[in-house]
């Protein structure tokens, strides 16, 4: 899998790390960081309501490339009968936005998109396990997205 | 009378506690388990139409001015919609000014079945049955009309109801005190917990006065009468005048309706480790009544309903101990069923998923909690699209 941003534009002034650091520290004290030049790596707990489990994630972000979030503890569970898990990448990445689009840009703090997606997504995540669905929309690499998705794509899908 | 909904601000809040959260749910699963409000106007409608019939100058009843008038779950409001039926059973008393002694029980029914079936509407809608005429509305609810004379020995409230005796097919008088028992229950509705905290010297906080506000312990009656729905092949095994009568009497006015069920659950189960005999639940309007006498008859349903309890609360604490809205939504649904339970779980999800679209959906800095509280401890969740396979 490529890593790096397609949304990255070094004229634009991203965040630097230690300006993402500083700033999840300010927002989240609890979340441990670890730093290496302009790497950094944040784990912490989240908990989305209080009757939820506190769930232990690892952010990884370098600048210039995509901010990815990795569940360390308790494991992802799927649903007795199913193999999947709703918008993730692997057994324990999870995605909690659209690459390419402008949900994330690098001017962002982590702290403001990433984190706050993370906790809602541990929601839709637990009531999916309660109820077999996933109330939090989305979309799949395989059907594309609609702002990619242009008249003629669509046809030559709806043709198929 | 008047039907008591829900609290509507359930509905609206975040719950800033695991406890709040339950309760909510649990609200959740109440309202959609009992009448609704229109079902409830219906009905009312109904029941007047039914009164008019038979208090009507030509109806041969008229000379004891029938009055009807709504007893048990309806008159208490802790209705619950019977598992895998589209019907409530509806219970409404007849009363005639008539004593009980220059009348016999089957006179009275036939009397009252008479009237029903004279009219073409009703004629095809009724059903006589041990107790009662039963007025069958499809896809509603069933009517059951009590038919009741004064109990003059005992005064007050009280009536007389015709019971049929299937053992030896004969017609004999039953005791009731619908009035009085709905006195009872809302008397014990109303007591309070003294908070810990008044009596170390700090003022409580007063509860805003809410008049959707529906008494905790009706809340826990419909809990618990829904479990036994969902445990008990026979609804009638374990009649909801015990579980209710039982119910409020160890109700000691919590606020929280988890906070009420586990200290109920924690009463029965010591009442019954503490009673050699199977348990005797008195009318407490009438202490020559016992409703349990099902129980001292049948020892096998006794026996049942001791193991179910223990489950029940045995399951219920452990619940309290779970994290996860999916680990604890597996075991509500063990207790009040999983269709209920997976469709109040859902519209929570939805309703999140309402303030997000909004924006006006945050996070609480260091823990994570979603909240609709926009302050310096909240960050606004922005929009995203999840994604991923």
């Amino acid at each position: 899998m490529v890593h790096r941003d397609r949304n990255y534009n070094p004229k634009e002034r991203a965040r630097t790390i230690d300006q993402q650091i500083v700033n999840m520290r300010a927002n989240f004290p609890n979340f441990e960081c670890k730093r290496s030049r302009n790497k950094a790596t944040w784990i912490g707990l989240l908990q989305p309501t209080p009757s939820s489990n506190s769930y232990k994630v690892e952010i990884k972000y370098q600048v210039g490339d995509i901010p990815r979030v990795f569940v360390r503890a308790p494991a992802l569970e799927t649903r007795r009968g199913e193999n999947k898990i709703p918008h993730t990448y692997s057994k324990n990445e999870i995605c909690v936005y659209l690459p390419g689009s402008n949900e994330w840009r690098p001017t962002m703090f982590i702290a403001d998109t990433i984190i706050p997606w993370t906790s809602v997504w541990f929601f839709y995540y637990e009531t999916w396990l309660a109820t077999g669905k996933w109330c939090g929309g989305g979309t799949h690499p395989e059907k594309r997205t609609p702002y990619i998705k242009s008249d003629t794509e669509k046809s030559r899908r709806d043709a198929i | 009378m008047s039907i008591t909904m829900l609290r509507k601000a359930t509905s609206r809040r975040f719950p800033s506690s695991a406890t709040q959260q339950l309760d909510d749910l649990l609200y959740q699963i109440c309202d959609k388990l009992q009448l609704s409000q229109t079902q409830f106007k219906l009905a009312e409608e109904r029941y007047k139409v039914v009164g008019d019939w038979l208090s009507k100058e030509d109806s041969p009843l008229y000379r004891y001015l029938p009055k009807i008038y709504p007893q048990g779950s309806l008159k208490i409001g802790t209705t619950v919609k019977p598992k895998g039926q589209v019907e409530f059973d509806l219970d409404l008393v007849c009363e005639l000014k008539i004593d009980h002694r220059l009348i016999t029980p089957y006179q009275l029914i036939m009397q009252v079945w008479d009237r029903i079936t004279s009219n073409e509407t009703y004629k095809s809608l009724a059903e006589l049955k041990k107790r009662c005429v039963r007025l069958n509305y499809k896809k509603e609810f069933h009517l059951d009309i009590l038919p009741a004379c004064l109990d003059t020995e005992m005064g007050g409230t009280c009536i007389r109801i015709p019971n049929y005796n299937k053992t030896n097919n004969t017609w004999n008088w039953a005791a009731s005190n619908p009035k009085g028992y709905a006195q009872w229950f809302e008397d014990k509705c109303k007591f309070r917990l003294v908070k810990e905290e008044a009596i170390e010297g700090v003022d409580p906080v007063p509860e805003p006065e809410d008049v959707d506000n529906k008494p905790t312990l009706k809340l826990a009656v419909q809990l618990i009468k829904r479990w036994r729905d969902i445990v008990f092949e026979n609804r009638e095994d374990i009649p909801s005048i015990i579980l209710t009568t039982l119910i409020a009497q160890l109700y000691r006015g919590e606020s929280s309706v988890s906070d009420c069920l586990t200290s109920i659950l924690y009463g029965i189960v010591s009442m019954i480790s503490q009673s050699p005999e199977p348990l005797e639940v008195p009318n407490p309007t009438n202490q020559e009544e016992d409703f349990a006498e099902k129980w001292q008859k049948d020892p096998g349903l006794y026996e049942s309903f001791c193991l179910e309890i223990s489950k029940f609360k045995e399951q219920w604490n452990n619940m309290l101990q779970l994290k996860g809205i999916d680990r604890k939504a597996k075991v509500l649904s063990r207790l009040f069923g999983e269709d209920i339970v997976t469709s109040v779980i859902e519209e929570f999800a939805q309703r999140i998923s309402a303030y997000r679209k909004d924006d006006s959906l945050y996070v609480s800095k260091s823990s994570g909690f979603l909240t609709n509280n926009k302050s310096s401890q909240s960050i606004l969740v922005r929009k995203n699209t999840f994604y991923g396979a």
